[in-house]
């Protein structure tokens, strides 16, 4: 009776076994192959090419939206947007859980021209911040040069493998000025609040200077002391949780106490060219250091306000005007190149702010700032071209 | 007695151009840079005597600090008994950012040839007032005396310092 049962029994449970092993073992597959496409964990409706509800950034005309992706022939992921007749700028970001490499592969306007592609005119091949895959956050500003403009129509662009993407866009009438939102933070016990204001007064002059208004928000003090010191990798875990403290309605500018580890030697360093805006994340601001700005125990307040300046123009999409070597140059095609061949007097194979002075070396983007002796001579970098001008007043950040 | 004079003068340029110090503008210059890194090779082209300017440029108190602190790190290409010595002075006796970046020079420029001195700094350095002197010197620790980094780790109080020290 008992080896009867079981052997009417056995058939059945073999089938259910095999039902559910082959549906663990489909399902694996499916995960594995999503994840080889780099849509692990997206739903259907998220592959289905819908748009998220859009969140605007306070006191902006900029809203900020997910765009879900879809996955192409080609293995990449694809996706679109509209930019509406009133569009001034936007900002399009990848993210990648985990810091791995991403990029994007193409961004194409609405006359079907491919900006990143090296055979278009104009292009940013190469340039676009993320070119040569970036950890864990790519990204594409438009316009990053007078040369681009936010076409209105639908733009497509395809992408390696993400995590999603957002856009920040920017609508409303063309910008002759700008206001841009600053929220300064401080790291660390050394210094205080009222150490830092004559440096963000000298930056908040040097905008003005050059048409663009800031709005400093009150200092903000981070006490925590491990954010004292803190790594410039962005990934960083300590740095990221830092970051990620920014406000998503400014410019983030963290005066850290020191850098750790291998970032000593710098003075500043921004997310990204650009970085990003409008969303908490760990890119949404740059790190100056106070300590490399001491001479003796007080802060050099004009170095360090062209230092906050120079971070900020970067995290706003400005390169540097001209690069260390005098043979690479940034992309606008109004700001003054100081040549390598013509311009190193000393032959060291680095332009200096003094040899370069009448050639970008007064340019707030300069690669370094001027020499001791000139600062106590009075020289300053303080100059922004109009087309620098251009890309901060069209910035997704700004109003 | 006159090719002897022109030998003379021959051998006198020579010797100026070997042991001829560069000027200590041509130093800062090397130094300067919003993003800085150290390029190796134009220090070396500078010359030997390099480090003598660069201890003047670390010792210097009325420069501002981030060329301070890159003479100090560019002291790591010239390994000399005379770098070693300050560069440990200055591990053990400066403010914490200098200390700090003082044994992380002669970390970089001394652990091949002497292990043993390194080490004993950094022993030293894992009982720093500051943190991150603590964090530097316990990083090393761990790449070279696992045992020790250990027992660095049940004494450190702070847990975010056990947490950086780790990364």
């Amino acid at each position: 009776m008992f080896n009867q049962k079981r052997n009417l029994k056995y058939p059945s449970l073999f089938l259910i076994c095999f039902f559910i092993s082959t549906a663990l073992f489909l399902n694996s597959c499916g995960r594995f192959i999503l994840k080889d496409e780099g849509v692990e964990n997206k739903s259907i409706e998220e592959l289905s090419g819908v748009s998220s509800a859009k969140t605007n950034i306070d006191g902006l005309n900029t809203a900020i939206s997910e765009i879900t992706q879809t996955v192409g022939s080609d293995r990449l992921l694809a996706g679109s947007f509209v930019v509406p007749a009133d569009g001034i700028s936007f900002l399009l970001s990848i993210f990648l859980g985990s810091n791995y490499n991403i990029k994007f592969y193409s961004l194409t306007d609405p006359d079907g021209t491919d900006i990143l592609s090296a055979s278009s005119t104009p292009n940013l091949y190469n340039e676009a911040s993320g070119r040569l895959g970036n950890s864990g956050y790519a990204n594409v500003l438009v316009p990053q040069s007078p040369s681009f403009n936010a076409k209105a129509g639908t733009w497509t662009f395809k992408a390696y493998t993400n995590d999603r993407v957002n856009l920040a866009l920017r609508t409303g009438s063309t910008p002759s000025a700008a206001t841009i939102t600053i929220q300064p933070y401080i790291t660390g016990t050394t210094w205080s609040a009222g150490d830092i204001s004559a440096a963000l007064s000298v930056m908040s002059s040097i905008y003005s200077a050059n048409g663009i208004t800031l709005t400093i928000n009150d200092t903000i003090t981070i006490s925590d002391t491990q954010y004292a010191a803190v790594s410039g990798t962005f990934t960083d875990s300590t740095t990221s949780a830092l970051v990620t403290q920014g406000s998503t309605a400014a410019v983030n500018l963290f005066f850290i106490e020191d850098y750790s580890g291998s970032w000593s030697n710098i003075l500043g360093n921004a997310a990204g060219i650009p970085g990003s805006m409008g969303i908490a994340n760990s890119w949404n601001g740059v790190l100056i250091s106070l300590t490399a700005h001491v001479s003796g125990s007080t802060l050099d307040a004009q170095l360090l306000g062209e230092t906050a300046a120079h971070e900020m123009g970067h995290q706003l999409g400005l390169f540097h005007t001209t690069e260390s070597g005098g043979t690479v140059f940034d992309i606008l095609t109004d700001t003054a190149e100081c040549l390598n061949s013509t311009k190193d007097f000393d032959r060291n194979g680095k332009m200096s702010a003094e040899e370069c002075e009448g050639y970008g070396g007064e340019n707030v983007m300069f690669w370094t700032p001027c020499n001791p002796a000139s600062r106590s001579a009075g020289k300053k970098q303080e100059t922004l071209s109009s087309h620098q001008q251009h890309v901060l007043k069209y910035s997704p950040i700004a109003k | 007695m006159k090719y002897l004079f022109i030998i003379c003068i021959l051998f006198w340029n020579l010797t100026g151009i070997t042991v001829a110090a560069p000027d200590k503008a041509q130093v800062m210059e090397l130094l300067e840079g919003r993003h800085w890194k150290l390029d190796v090779e134009s220090f070396q082209l500078l010359g030997d005597d390099t480090d003598k300017v660069l201890i003047e440029i670390g010792g210097d108190t009325s420069l501002i600090n981030y060329l301070r602190f890159r003479a100090l790190y560019a002291l790591s290409l010239f390994p000399t008994e005379n770098t070693a010595s300050f560069l440990e002075l200055y591990a053990e006796k400066s403010f914490a950012p200098l200390a700090r970046r003082g044994f992380e020079a002669l970390k970089n420029g001394f652990y091949k040839t002497q292990p043993q001195r390194v080490k004993r700094l950094a022993a030293r350095l894992l009982k720093h007032p500051n943190a991150q002197v603590r964090i530097s010197a316990a990083r090393f620790m761990r790449s070279v005396d696992a045992p020790r980094f250990k027992r660095f780790l049940k004494s450190e109080s702070d847990s975010w310092v056990r947490k950086e020290a780790q990364k």
